[in-house]
This record gives C-alpha cells, structure tokens and sequence, in this order.
C-alpha cells in the first residue's frame, strides 16, 4: 500500500509540474523564428537525439525508457514541420505501419509508424488553432493535452491492432487498463513535446533545459512506476524462483510437484513440462483442464528451439486463453558443445497475469523467470534420470538376489556379508539375519573336491563343495568376481547353483551309462576275441572264413567306436546346466592356450582388448581347449593356429582357424572323417547350447578350417 | 605261467580260457571276486592274475585291494580288464589296464610287460 502511495503523489507532482510549466509557458510567441530556426544546429541537434534513441531502443521489445524519449523527440518534430510535410510523415508512418504489420514485426520502428500516424493530427489541430504564430493561451493548452491524450490513445489502438494482426504479445490488454499510467506519460511526454516545439518556433533555448527537466520527470515516473511493480504480488513470489529450482529433486514424482509449485508460483493456469531423458520421458501438464487433448509442447516446438522463451501466439493457445509462454529445455552443461535439446516446458494464463498491463518491468520479469525455469529443468530432468537408473538398477539387483534358484552372497573387503539372499539361506540353512554383518567364513565353509578350504576372496570358480553348519555337504556350482569400484570399495559377489540333486542324478546315471557299456561291450569282447581265434587257426583254402572273422571284427571296430562315442555324449549332456556370469573370454583363451602341451608356439592369439561374455566360465572353458586342441591335433604342424574375436550386436564370436593336415584333406576336408573332430564339435556345441551359443564350422577344399563361437555379451 | 582269470561273463571266461591255454598257460578260472581270493588265499599264488572290474559282490577293485594287503600276492601282476566306462585304475609297473573289447595280441602284450617288465618286446 505504501509502495502505491509513493506512486500516486510521484505522479500527481509530475501532473502538477507539468501543468505550471505549461501555464508559464504564456506569451507571444514569434512566428517568424520558425524560419530563423530552420535548419538551426539545435534542431539538428534533436534529430540526431532521436535518431540515437530509436538506435538504442531498436531490438527491445518492451518500450524501455528510450522509448519515451524518442517519442517526445519525435512528437515535437512534428510540431514543428509544415502542414504539407506533417501530412507526408502521416502518409509514410501509414506505409511504414502497413509493411511492418504484414511482416509481423513489432519493433521500434513499428512505434515510430505510430507516432508519425497518430502524430499528424496532433500537429495539424496545433497549426489550426494558429500556435505557432498567436500566444499560447490556456486553452490552447488545454487542447495539446487532449490532443496529446488521443494521440497516446490513438498510438496503443494502432499497436493493439498490430498485436491482433500478427499474433503478438500486445503490452496491454485495454488502453483503459492503463488510463492513468497513460495520462501521466502523456502529460510528460506532451509537454516536453510542446516546450521543444515553442522553443524551437520561437527561438527561445532557455526553454530547452525546461523541455529537459520535463523529460527528466518522465524518467523518474517510469522509474517509480517499476519501482512499485517490482514491489508487487507477483514479483514477490518470483524471487522465490531460485529457492524452488534449487530443492533437489530425485524422482518422477518429486519432478511433478515442483511442477505444481512452478505454476502457482508463476501466477499460471497451465504448465507443460514434456522433456525426454536417458531412463524415461516425462510429460507433466498442471492442470489439464481446458488443455486436454491439446498437445501444447508438440505445438510450440513449432516456434523452434531457442534459450530465449518465446511468446505462444494466440492460434497456440486453448480458445479463449490470453498468454501463453513457452522455452526450451537443454540437458546439463556439456563442455566445449552446446548441451542437447531434451524437452519444452510451457506456461500459460486465462486471463493477464497480474502487473503485465504494464509494458516493461514485469514482462521482462516472468519471462526471466521461465527462462529461469527452462534452464534449470535439463539438469533437474538428469538428476530425475539419474535416480530413476538407480531405482532400475536397484530393481534388477533385487530381482537377481531374490532370485530363487541361485544363492547370491556378497562380502565385502573386511569378509563381512552383505548381501545373503533366501536361495543362500536356503542353501546353507543359515538365514539372513544371522549371516548379513557377520564372518563369512562363520556362515559359509566351501571345499574343492579333494578337501582344501576355499574364501571366497579368493574368486573361486567350478564346481565346489559347500559344507553347511550342520555339516551336510552340498555339491555347488560357483561363479564370483571381485568388484572394486563400482560399489565404492572392493566386494566379492558369488552366486551359487546347488548340485546336490543333479550330482545324485548324475551319479545315478553314471552307474546306468557304466552298467550299460558293460553290458554292450562284453557280447562284444566275446565276438571280436573269437573272431580273432577263428582267424588264427584258418587253414589254407578257408579264405571265405578268415574273410568273415576278419569283417566281423571290423564291424566289432565300428559298434565299440559307436558305443563309446554315445556314452561320451551323453556324459556331456550330463554335465549340468550352466551358471551364467560376464567372463573375460580373453583370459580363459590365453590359459587354455598356455595349458596346451607344447603347443603355445603354434598358437596366435589376436583378441580385443575387453572380450567380454555372458557365460559359464567352466563351460566356455571347455570349449576353448576342446576346439583348440582339436585343432592342435589336425592342424598341419608347420601352419599356425590362430585365436581371434569379435564382438557383433549383441554376442562375442570368438574363432580358431587353422589347416587341416594335407593327408586329412586329400580332394576335400569332410569334417566327419576327421577322427574325433564330429564327436569334440558335437559336446562343444552342446556346451554352447546350453549358454544360449552356438558353433559354426567352416571347411574349405583348400583344408582351411573355421571354427567360430557364438555367445552372448 | 599260471594265470588266475576272475570274470563274472562265462563267455568271456570261456574266450579267456581258449587263449591262454593255447598260448600254453595254465589257467584257473572264477566266476566273482570271492572265488578269486578263495583262489589265491588257500592256494600257491598265480604268476598272475587278470582282474575284470565290474562284477558283482566283490569286484575287480577290491580283490586288487585285498590282493595288495596279502603279503603273498602284494606284487601279483595284475591285468584289468574293463568296459572303459566307470572307475578306471591307474596304471602301475604291477597293474596294468586293458579295455574291452580287447586284441588278443593287446592282451598276450600286455601280459608280456607284466611278467617280463625288463622285456623291450
């Protein structure tokens, strides 16, 4: 209220003021100065002043207080021009005004169309009530004030009607809203007007500081004006903005609420927040309302992407909405590059947001603080996406440590459980609350198969035998890794298969595939040992028997290495299913190539440097060395093996080529007449398989051979 | 040579016999691993003896174990004869293994190496 006052008084003294000026300003005025005057250096000196205010005003959209100079400047020019030459300046304002409106461009010069327009009957009225050549009198006065009103009014309509013409923001809604902020300007800005133009006319400079002191005071109501808007509702509640952008915000719904308090707080009936982030899209609209359906982010990014908020023209805007705003949303700063365009937020009003009738402060106010707001939404939007990774990452750890088939143990450096899920509790019989925080090896007792104890810190890997506190034993797969960093820290994660089951299974079939050989090759011991008696003691002319004894132990040959290789297959069937973990596949190729006997020499490995896969360590292991000593075994000993990888969409392909023995591929390599090739191929793949892999084989008639390994990244 | 021959199959025992014998051996048969020790604990030791390993009651496994611990047989050369599926033992100057179906001459080789370890034949 206070604040209110001020303005009024500060107003009513520059009415006052004014008005004695004006009065003071009686006497015969001199017309035959105005010829004297022209062209004098003062004049000159007006037009270069406002030539200079419409440079420095010019690009500034809100009128600043140039703005009310140039005005005045221009206004006593036209007092000061000829009938003929105020008729011509009306003329080219109305051309210019034309022009500017088709282009849609509000600007100064959009302003100076306007004042010549609205100007020249100003001027006319003045020559017609003989001014320049008679006394001023009261009335005379009198009437530059209403004329000076009129052309105030007649100035706004023009800009009003250009604002509905082009779709621009217009400064105010009704010339009436601002009635007595227009009266108070126009005084001033009249009456500097009028006492450059008297003195100009009348060769009296000493009026000239009067004119400047009159400036002076529009000046200073400008001021007092902004003054007191800044003082008001809303500009109170947008100095809280930075308060609000700087609570950090972690979620989808925390990013919702400060949507909410972004809207009250910039006075608005409707946000739009739709930005788009690495872990989601976000796409907030408080309220929706008469907006509903209407897709106003999509809409306004038509206006392109820009830092600076741009003024959503009325076509934009839900029917019957008066103002809307809207600015773009980049991500975080990005070093050297400008940070990419993630989204649009969107604000807009029912009805004028309160304080904005006023062309300046207030404008410039909201729109710095949706400026504001855009910009600090990209980083908030990231923090969003940040959480809402951890969240999924959190969501896909519990999934696995909840899993119910694999126990997952982590411990960290100290050896203390951090991480027992219910698969594990199960496992050793040892639940959660009496293992998370103690000694893992008080809950946890592993053993290699002949008996030596195994910590966990020490990465094992394969099969293993975990000794429960009850000291049952249980057969386990294990798979760990030691990670140090991501966790912050060094933690070992172990997952666990129990066996137990699939060991007695595999027992169980172990003495049916051993009872079974056994029953299969005895006939057959008998068969080939008689039919080695019977060619033993063939006399001569039984060439027919020895002939037969001799295919019958041929086929014996055969039937044995049929037999043998079944059992070998289904050995490998049963060699249980794999625990999958990321491997270095780089690191079992190098060790299954140091183990080859006397073979690294032959051996060229070329892998790159990460040969990440999703595998079971143990099975991928086997893999390698069986494929490579295959190839050690068939491959032309002055010929080099070679070892690579790479990594394809979603798999690593790791391959091993090499030349078959010339004797091997006499006219064409077929792999099945390789010996042991098909049966070593037939278990490698069946490992694959069981890691969702695969084997391919290629075999050229050059001998080149190609054996390559598919599995998962 | 005498030669203690314990397997469980009577053809294969039959097959055994026929070879040995030819080859000029004298060969005792039994039909398990209780009849072999019955063989060897109440009798003069064979020169020696070939094992089968898979048999019911006591295999081929054991009576080698037990042979071992009776001091008379504790060095019997020992040839075992197996289905290459199972528990395989492992070789030894006094043990050695041959899979079934075997080579008669495999058989006569390895008997050889067992009797006449010195032998480069």
């Amino acid at each position: 209220m206070g604040a209110m006052r001020r303005l009024t008084v500060s107003r009513w003294i520059i009415a006052v003021l004014l008005l004695g000026a004006l009065v003071l300003l009686g006497g015969p005025p001199d017309a035959a100065a105005l010829g004297a005057l022209w062209p004098s250096a003062v004049f000159g000196l007006a037009v270069v002043l406002s030539a200079f205010l419409w440079v420095t005003a010019s690009g500034t959209k809100n009128q600043p207080w140039q703005a009310h100079f140039d005005q005045a400047a221009l206004a006593g020019l036209m007092f000061a021009l000829p009938p003929w030459l105020v008729i011509v300046c009306a003329a080219a304002g109305g051309a210019l005004w034309g022009v500017l409106a088709r282009k849609r461009a509000i600007s100064i010069w959009f302003n100076a169309a306007n004042v010549m327009i609205a100007g020249a009957p100003l001027a006319l009225l003045a020559e017609w009530a003989d001014l320049a050549s008679g006394p001023v009198r009261l009335w005379h006065v009198g009437l530059v004030l209403a004329g000076g009103v009129a052309y105030e009014y007649l100035s706004w309509y023009g800009v009003m009607l250009a604002c509905r013409t082009t779709h621009a923001e217009p400064p105010v809604s009704r010339p009436g809203d601002c009635l007595e902020t227009l009266a108070v300007s126009t005084l001033a800005q009249v009456g500097a007007a009028c006492t450059f133009a008297i003195a100009f006319r009348e060769s009296q400079p000493a009026l000239l500081p009067i004119g400047v002191i009159l400036l002076a005071c529009v000046w200073h109501a400008h001021r007092a004006l902004m003054s007191e808007l800044a003082e008001d509702e809303p500009a109170q509640r947008l100095r809280t903005l930075p308060a609000l952008l700087a609570h950090p915000v972690r979620s989808a719904e925390q990013l919702e609420a400060l949507a909410e308090r972004l809207r009250d707080l910039l006075g608005a009936d409707l946000l739009v927040l739709k930005a788009a982030g690495e872990s989601g899209r976000y796409s907030i609209s408080r309220p929706f309302g008469e907006a509903a359906g209407r897709d106003l982010a999509a809409e306004a990014a038509a206006l392109g992407v820009s830092d600076v908020p741009r003024v959503l023209p009325r076509p934009l805007l839900p029917a019957g909405w008066k103002f809307g705003m809207t600015v773009c949303i980049r991500a975080g700063d990005t070093a050297g590059s400008a940070p990419p365009y993630i989204g649009r937020l969107v604000v807009a009003w029912r009805q004028r947001p309160p304080g904005l009738y006023l062309a300046g402060k207030v404008p410039r106010t909201l729109r710095n603080a949706v400026s504001s707001a855009g910009h600090a939404l990209g980083p908030i939007v990231e923090q969003v996406d940040s959480f809402n990774e951890l969240v999924e990452e959190r969501r896909r750890l519990q999934a696995v440590v909840k899993h119910d088939t694999i126990g997952i143990v982590v411990v960290d450096e100290a050896g203390k459980v951090v991480v027992w899920n219910d698969a594990m509790a199960a496992l050793t019989g040892v639940n959660g609350s009496q293992a998370l925080e103690h000694d893992s090896g008080g809950v946890l007792t592993l053993m290699t198969p002949d008996g030596q104890k195994v910590r966990l810190g020490e990465e094992p890997s394969g099969s293993l035998i975990l000794l429960r506190p009850d000291q049952e034993r249980r057969y386990v797969r294990v798979s760990s890794n030691r990670d140090s960093g991501s966790l912050g820290g060094t933690y070992y994660c172990a997952a666990f298969v129990d066996e137990t089951r699939e060991r007695d299974l595999a027992t169980l079939e172990k003495l049916l595939v051993a009872n079974a050989t056994h029953e299969l090759l005895t006939p057959l011991t008998s068969i080939r040992g008689f039919s080695q008696l019977i060619c033993a003691h063939v006399g001569d002319g039984q060439d027919l028997l020895a002939e037969s004894a001799a295919a019958i132990q041929r086929s014996v040959d055969e039937m044995t290495t049929l037999i043998n290789d079944l059992i070998d297959a289904s050995r490998t069937q049963a060699a249980g299913k794999a625990v999958i973990s990321t491997v270095d596949a780089g690191a079992l190729v190098r060790k299954a190539v140091a183990a080859l006997p006397g073979a690294p020499d032959r051996v060229r490995v070329h892998l790159k440097r990460h040969v990440r896969a999703r595998a079971d360590p143990v099975q991928l292991e086997r893999c390698i060395d069986t494929l490579l000593r295959d190839a050690v075994r068939h491959a032309d000993p002055r010929r080099t093996i070679t070892v690579t990888s790479q990594a394809r969409g979603g798999w690593t392909h790791l391959s091993i080529q090499c030349r078959i023995q010339p004797e091997e591929r006499a006219g064409e390599v077929r792999l099945a007449t390789i010996p042991g090739l098909g049966l070593g191929l037939f278990k490698v793949r069946s490992w694959l398989a069981s890691m969702h892999g695969d084997l391919t084989v290629e075999a050229t008639p050059e001998g080149r051979l190609l054996m390559t390994m598919k599995v998962p990244r | 040579m005498k030669i203690l021959v314990v397997e469980d199959d009577p053809t294969i025992q039959q097959l055994l016999g026929i070879m040995l014998r030819q080859a000029g051996h004298e060969v005792t048969m039994a039909g398990d691993g209780y009849e072999g020790w019955e063989a060897v604990a109440h009798a003069a030791p064979p020169d020696v003896a070939i094992l089968d390993v898979m048999m019911p009651g006591l295999d081929g496994m054991r009576l080698r174990e037990r042979l071992r611990r009776h001091p008379p047989t504790a060095r019997l050369p020992v040839l075992m004869l197996t289905a290459a599926s199972g528990h395989v033992p492992a070789e030894s100057p006094d043990t050695l293994v041959l899979p079934k179906p075997f080579d008669m001459n495999d058989l006569f080789d390895r008997l050889n190496r067992l009797t006449r370890p010195d032998d480069p034949a």
